[in-house]
């Protein structure tokens, strides 16, 4: 039996290794894939068995049905408009705290920053309720500002503590030598601080964007009228209406909601990852 | 730093007036944010509790106090604690497996590969699908009668197994389905945990004739311990948390096989409008949450002291 040398052996292991991550991957892809194939099957073909795994005569039926007869653009539209929304307030809201967690110094700054990041630990989940009943009581049921205040507040112990993380990570000397040189709070904050934090405000921007455009649950709960309700629950009245007949219009219709987080995490990984592994570790 | 650097106060009095004026302007920088988490999510939680004392109905305009009333009919409720169970098996079940995958993934990751970044690009997709969109898109795949899976399992001589419509299938589903949504997470945080430890140490190792599965027990998994100790809570809460994928998917059934306590308390709430009694669920599931929170900080501490 020929010994292997080392590099034989590790040559051997990376092919097993590269054989193995694909698979994995195909495996982690194959929802998405498989939902892309039934999308674009004729629809009288779908329930055919055995099942053929790339149609013969794709069709973008599904997709024109979808977008002319369903509201789903502009459900689409009002899921911009609230993650749009949660996002530059949570980062404007949200970069100031940080700054001055960073930066000032008064009593009581660790404990409330504290209560900041324990606030993960209380899920939406079980507040639902009362900010239903909160919501109803302002007259906010079913509007957009409802989402956004809930989303952003939501978010808030995360953006918090991402941006405090950049900015302890910047000199203290520039704050102190734009002082000197006669710049107020603002300024340092708006000329000094935001621009060398753009990495960490991109990565919070994703976070947020991410969370607030694949919400459910309150959305579900908050919005009642068909036109300004966002895409999540959209699609499960969607998927209620058309589940018995038409898998290629659900198809269609999860894959073009699934368009804008997908482009983000194409172009913006980076931030996305940074965001991640940042915000979670903590303490 | 700040302005009273700058010049020097002459008197006690100025400079504790500055520093009175100074203190009230980082509050002003912090109070918007403080207001949201305040309201939102502090107030809420306490108006919670509140509200699980009073037979609090949409339905009805009168809601009367009724003080423990809603707990004690809690506790006599059977679908209450067959609810509760079934989220403590799906969290036993779901925290270490999510945990272990994106563990043996980071790990491969980790390897000096070309084109590594490609498949953890692959790998990470599924994070950012949302958890309903997942669950439709599971759904079709593990369709019993003309879902993919079943067809490649009867190809393979395994048959069709009845996934959405058995409690144990039903249940399984789920479990898969928000595997596949939640390892990325595990992922992502151990591959950066891994990266943080210094090479040499391994080198050392390698020289000292310790081989890989005991490098991997003796430096790798004590040095990312805290990772996980974090993942362990957030992924508890994730799970604890989690209704999206069981309105997708199977709406608690067949029957209650699927009736976790968050959906549970969510039907409750909105499908029977008893607010007051589904309150009194959600404070038990947020007390289950805080003690685990506090678990795990009390874990964190003991290790760094």
């Amino acid at each position: 039996m020929p010994t292997l040398t080392r590099r034989q052996r590790l040559a051997s292991a990376h092919g097993l290794l590269y054989v193995a991550l694909t698979v994995i991957s195909l495996v982690a892809l194959f929802p998405l894939l498989w939902t892309l194939m039934t999308s674009i099957t004729p629809r009288d073909q779908i329930y055919q068995w055995p099942p053929s795994l790339i149609p013969n005569q794709p069709t973008a039926e599904a997709y024109t049905a979808v977008l002319q007869k369903t509201q789903l653009p502009r459900n689409f539209l009002n899921s911009i408009i609230v993650a749009g929304s949660t996002v530059a307030l949570s980062l404007l809201v949200g970069s100031m705290a940080a700054f001055r967690f960073a930066r000032g110094r008064f009593p009581g700054k660790d404990l409330i920053l504290f209560l900041f990041v324990a606030t993960i630990m209380i899920p939406g989940l079980s507040n639902i309720i009362p900010l239903y009943i909160i919501m109803r009581r302002l007259s906010l049921l079913n509007t957009y500002t409802a989402l956004v205040l809930v989303y952003t507040a939501g978010n808030m112990p995360l953006v918090v503590w991402l941006l405090r993380g950049f900015i302890d990570g910047l000199p203290i000397e520039l704050d102190e030598s734009a002082v000197i040189d006669g710049a107020t709070t603002f300024q340092v904050f708006r000329h000094i601080i935001l621009p060398l934090i753009a990495p960490g405000l991109a990565a919070a921007a994703v976070l947020t964007f991410v969370n607030a455009w694949n919400e459910f649950l309150v959305a579900l709960t908050f919005i009642q009228s068909a036109s300004k309700r966002t895409l999540q629950p959209a699609i499960q009245q969607f998927v209620g209406y058309y589940e018995q007949t038409e898998w290629t219009y659900i198809a269609a219709a999860t894959l073009i909601a699934c368009v804008p987080v997908v482009i983000v995490f194409l172009f913006l990984q980076r931030a996305l990852i940074a965001g991640l592994t940042a915000g979670s570790v903590k303490g | 730093m700040s302005a009273s650097t700058r010049t020097e106060p002459t008197t006690k009095t100025r400079r504790r007036r500055r520093r009175v004026t100074y203190s009230l302007s980082e509050f002003l920088w912090i109070a918007p944010a403080a207001a949201f988490v305040i309201f939102f999510t502090f107030f809420a939680a306490v108006f919670a509790v509140r509200i699980s004392f009073y037979d609090y109905s949409l339905a009805s305009v009168v809601r009367p106090f009724v003080g423990l009333g809603n707990y004690i009919q809690l506790w006599n409720d059977s679908a209450y604690w067959h609810s509760m169970g079934l989220s403590f098996l799906f969290a036993a079940i779901d925290v270490p497996l999510t945990i272990l995958i994106g563990f043996i993934l980071a790990l491969m990751l980790n390897q000096p590969l070309a084109g590594r970044s490609v498949f953890r690009s692959a790998l990470l997709l599924p994070w950012v699908i949302s958890m309903v969109i997942a669950g439709y898109m599971l759904k079709w795949i593990f369709s019993d009668s003309a879902g993919i899976l079943n067809y490649f399992l009867t190809e393979l001589g395994f048959g069709r197994v009845r996934w959405l419509s058995t409690a144990w299938g039903a249940f399984s589903t789920i479990a898969i389905s928000h595997a596949w949504k939640a390892y990325p997470f595990g992922m992502v945080i151990l591959l950066a945990g891994l990266q943080g430890i210094p090479k040499d140490l391994y080198e050392v190792a390698e020289i000292d004739g310790a081989n890989a599965f005991q490098r991997l027990i003796n430096i790798t998994i004590p040095f990312l311990v805290p990772q996980f100790l974090i993942l362990f809570i957030l992924r508890t809460l994730n799970s604890f948390n989690m209704v999206d994928i069981i309105f997708a998917m199977t709406q608690g059934g067949p029957g209650n096989a699927t009736e976790f306590v968050s959906f549970y308390m969510y039907q409750r709430a909105f499908a029977y409008l008893d607010l007051g009694y589904a309150t009194a669920i959600a404070v038990t599931i947020l007390v289950v949450n805080i003690v685990l929170a506090l678990v795990y900080l009390r874990v964190l501490r003991s290790r760094t002291t």
